[in-house]
């Protein structure tokens, strides 16, 4: 697959945000709508069969001797057939309120080579098959941004020092991390801006970074002092913008990618996972009732344990939703089973639903997309018949 | 701009008052040859890592036993940190020193390429004299030579979790049913290390040389060992040979592969590549790569060979200025530019190295640790200029060279040593207009012309 031209949009993006600099920071009208949709990238491959336990299916228990072992194992019971992995039990009641749901067995089109790099390219282009189309050159929540009327740059927000490819493209929109600082003198600004007038990338950049700066001066966000807090101050900042007028965040949480002794690895990346959705939660106050956030990882792990008390790279996953706007309190999709004949490849789970069926009826419900661009345009080569009803 | 300014920003550390930079180059070469600076700025071999980690493991488990035990835990662990500390000064030490620099940046890629990161002392005494010893040695040879050394070297058994990769059909595997094989190894030697992600291999050939690969492990001991009883039985089929079969298994069954893996026309073509991508242009001119390629493949893969190619390359003097020096660099060039010695790397008070050095290379993107994924490092300039990294190289560039420099240069001289002549005379202009003196200085390191080569 090409990667570099589908990396290179960055610089197209940061070129056409040149186009409408801030004026004077966060002054813009009014953005489209109350509708809040946050993306989480899980980057590294989340083992959805530990986070979500099947333990109704028998078989589980003889793919994996030390992991994944159920109420038995101290995981939360859900519905009887599934359990939530001990470190989520922070979320329990967010998930008893209806707040709170997974879909299992999903997974993007991206299929066999298990590269974590392209599985996150893949997801993050929103396209089908296992390279990205020549004529695709932008993720799919920047494709969305056209849609909403009245969009402006500061409606969708990247959050993060991670890459945003999932963000990138020809629609403008802001970036920043909550963990920067940023003082210049207004005459050391001046200067600045001259000295980047004649490159592009470097002006963008510049010019973003003030304004951002300027806003956030005594704004609410936390800074991050340990590794631990980095979800707190990504989901907080997060907050904090779409308080005002973004409608769009997204940004990334690492530390998945458990091949060797995954029950401590596991637990302090769902630790991150679980604070983000508490604070997301907290912050957003009466506008958690008007949010969809999704969580979503490259692709899932394979379905017996490893030598090493982990688990490698494998196909089908989980993914995470919660929000005040959910159908919660449910673990959507169809089960494929765990017996060999069942196992993608007879290693994995079987995949049996598209991760961008859900993102696709999340973004439908909330901005009224109609169905025919989401296939053709924000997720193409989509066939989405009977989209999931995730939404109240 | 004449050959020596631009081989010292385009293949080196940057310009400096204190040197002037190889006129030819055949003498940029031979600046290769050159071992100076590890003498002067020695790391330390995986022996004697492996030594400290022993010492101070025993100590551990004694220190139970009184006070003196208690004490003598104490000095090792210290040993252990502060080795730790020293060794990753080394590199930047090195780097700012170097009369040219090819050689420092030529192990920023070689180690971003074998990334391996980690923040425990543990994992940076290893990567760090990984970096030394496996790539400061091999990355003028030829490329089955580092290929081989890194990839049987523990630091990379242990990060990519070769070490605990058993085969189930083994005399091991078959006794111990808890353990199997792991297969991040195989994947990233293929994918990251030679091949590059393709059609060139599939998921089979991955399980196989997973399987030829069981056997190659690290001892409690941090050393290298080959442990027959842990190896898959049977030949395995990889990117289309057999390989291995041989009862006891051995591990030039092994070698056998990755000498052939070094010398596959995909891997020199992805090598080359990536050699101009890093050094050129995020996108760089077949013509470019295609001589490399060439190169590579007419010397069986002779580094220096490949590398005297990019360098005398018409190439890679018309792509001048594309590349956006990664945060390493621009610490390492501002440095430099100010005639700040080596030295002051090494002496400087922990704080004030963390808070000029470190804090700042981690809010630029990339912490001295290593990239936090086996890819290494981006190429892409936009994935260094965000708002929040470029954010971040500002604020050194104004900060920084007051804390460390006690007499700051004019800036209209500074101008003149930190850019070639024709950056100069567009930035002179603007940074003369600055409020001090300090401004100035940092205008200039944080312009475009400062940091791109």
């Amino acid at each position: 697959m090409d990667r570099r031209r589908f990396l290179n949009i960055g610089l197209g993006a940061a070129c056409s945000a040149a186009a409408m600099p801030f004026v004077t920071p966060m002054s813009f009208a009014s953005a489209p709508g109350e509708k809040r949709f946050v993306a989480i990238v899980l980057r590294g491959a989340m083992d959805g069969l530990d986070v979500v336990q099947p333990y109704g299916d028998l078989d589980l228990r003889a793919l994996r001797r030390t992991l994944s072992l159920g109420p038995d194992g101290g995981a939360l019971d859900l519905d009887g057939f599934y359990a939530m992995h001990p470190a989520l039990a922070p979320l329990l009641p967010m998930w008893q309120a209806g707040q709170l749901a997974f879909a299992h067995a999903v997974s993007t089109p991206y299929r066999d080579k298990r590269s974590h790099f392209d599985g996150q390219d893949i997801l993050e282009a929103g396209t089908s098959g296992n390279s990205i189309p020549h004529n695709i050159t932008s993720g799919w929540l920047n494709r969305l941004l056209p849609m909403l009327p009245g969009a402006v740059m500061e409606t969708a927000f990247a959050v993060g020092v991670d890459n945003m490819a999932i963000l990138s493209g020809d629609a403008a929109h802001a970036s920043w991390a909550p963990e920067a600082g940023f003082e210049v003198t207004p005459q050391a600004q001046n200067l600045l801006l001259q000295l980047y007038a004649g490159d592009p990338p470097f002006n963008t950049a510049a010019e973003t970074a003030i304004a951002l700066s300027a806003a956030n001066v005594g704004g609410e966000g936390v800074r991050a002092k340990e590794q631990s807090d980095i979800a707190t101050s990504l989901a907080s900042f997060a907050a904090s913008r779409l308080n005002k007028d973004t409608r769009i965040a997204a940004f990334s949480l690492v530390g998945w990618d458990t091949h060797h002794n995954q029950v401590g690895g596991i637990e302090k990346a769902l630790m991150q996972l679980s604070d983000a959705l508490l604070l997301l939660k907290r912050d957003l106050g009466p506008n958690w009732d008007n949010t969809v956030v999704m969580a979503m990882t490259e692709f899932g792990r394979t379905a017996r344990e490893n030598g090493t008390r982990g688990t490698d790279h494998g196909t089908g996953g989980l993914m995470v939703m919660a929000g005040g706007a959910l159908r919660g309190g449910r673990v959507y999709g169809d089960w494929p089973g765990l017996a060999e004949a069942d196992l993608y490849a007879g290693r994995d789970l079987m995949p049996t639903a598209d991760v961008r069926a859900y993102a696709g009826a999340a973004l439908s419900g909330l901005y009224g997309v109609a169905p025919s661009l989401m296939e053709s345009t924000i997720f193409p080569g989509l066939i989405m018949p009977d989209p999931p009803r995730i939404l109240l | 701009m004449n050959y020596a300014d631009f081989a010292l920003i385009r293949f080196g550390s940057g310009l400096s008052p204190r040197y002037q930079g190889p006129a030819t180059p055949d003498a940029l070469m031979d600046s290769l040859a050159d071992d100076t600076m590890r003498q002067l700025y020695p790391s330390a071999s995986t022996v004697e890592i492996r030594e400290m980690l022993r010492n101070y493991g025993a100590a551990r488990r004694a220190r139970k036993g009184g006070e003196a035990a208690q004490r003598e835990y104490e000095t090792r662990r210290d040993i252990v940190v502060n080795t730790a500390t020293r060794l990753r000064r080394v590199r930047l030490a090195r780097a700012v020193e170097a009369p040219v620099g090819f050689g420092e940046r030529l192990a920023q890629f070689w180690a971003s390429h074998f990334s391996m990161n980690g923040p425990s002392p543990y994992a940076i005494l290893m990567s760090e004299t990984f970096q030394d010893e496996v790539i400061r040695t091999h990355q003028t040879g030829r490329f089955a030579d580092l290929l081989r050394a890194a990839t049987l070297h523990p630091a990379m058994l242990n990060y990519l979790n070769q070490s605990s990769s058993v085969g189930p059909g083994s005399e091991f595997g078959r006794r111990r049913k808890q353990t199997g094989l792991n297969e991040n190894h195989a994947r990233e030697l293929l994918e990251l290390h030679t091949l590059g992600a393709g059609e060139a291999y599939n998921q089979q050939d991955i399980r196989q040389l997973a399987e030829l690969m069981t056997g190659v492990m690290v001892s409690k001991d941090n050393e290298f060992i080959y442990a027959p009883q842990r190896a898959e039985p049977g030949p395995e089929t990889v990117l289309g040979k057999e390989y291995g079969g041989a009862a006891p298994a051995r591990l030039d069954e092994v070698e056998a592969f990755l000498d052939d893996l070094a010398v596959h026309p995909q891997t020199a073509a992805f090598i080359c590549r990536k050699l101009a991508r890093h050094f050129c242009a995020d996108a760089p001119p077949d013509q470019l790569v295609e001589a490399m390629t060439v190169r590579f493949r007419e010397t069986g893969g002779d580094l220096t060979q490949v590398y005297a190619v990019m360098v005398s390359h018409n190439e890679a003097r018309e792509t001048f200025g594309q590349k956006v020096r990664q945060p390493f660099d621009l610490l390492v060039a501002g440095l430099r530019s100010l005639g700040v010695p080596g030295e002051v790397m090494m002496t400087m008070k922990l704080g004030k190295y963390r808070r000029t050095f470190l804090r700042p290379l981690a809010a630029m993107g990339q912490s001295i640790n290593g990239a936090p994924q086996p890819e290494g490092w981006p190429e892409d300039e936009d994935a260094w200029l965000t708002p929040q990294r470029l954010a971040a190289r500002i604020d050194w560039s104004l900060d920084m060279p007051q804390t460390i420099v006690q007499d700051l240069p004019e800036v209209s001289r500074f101008v003149g040593v930190a850019l070639s002549p024709e950056s100069a005379a567009m930035v002179a202009p603007i940074v003369a207009r600055a409020e001090s003196q300090s401004d100035g200085i940092g205008l200039v390191l944080a312009s475009p012309q400062f940091n791109r080569r």
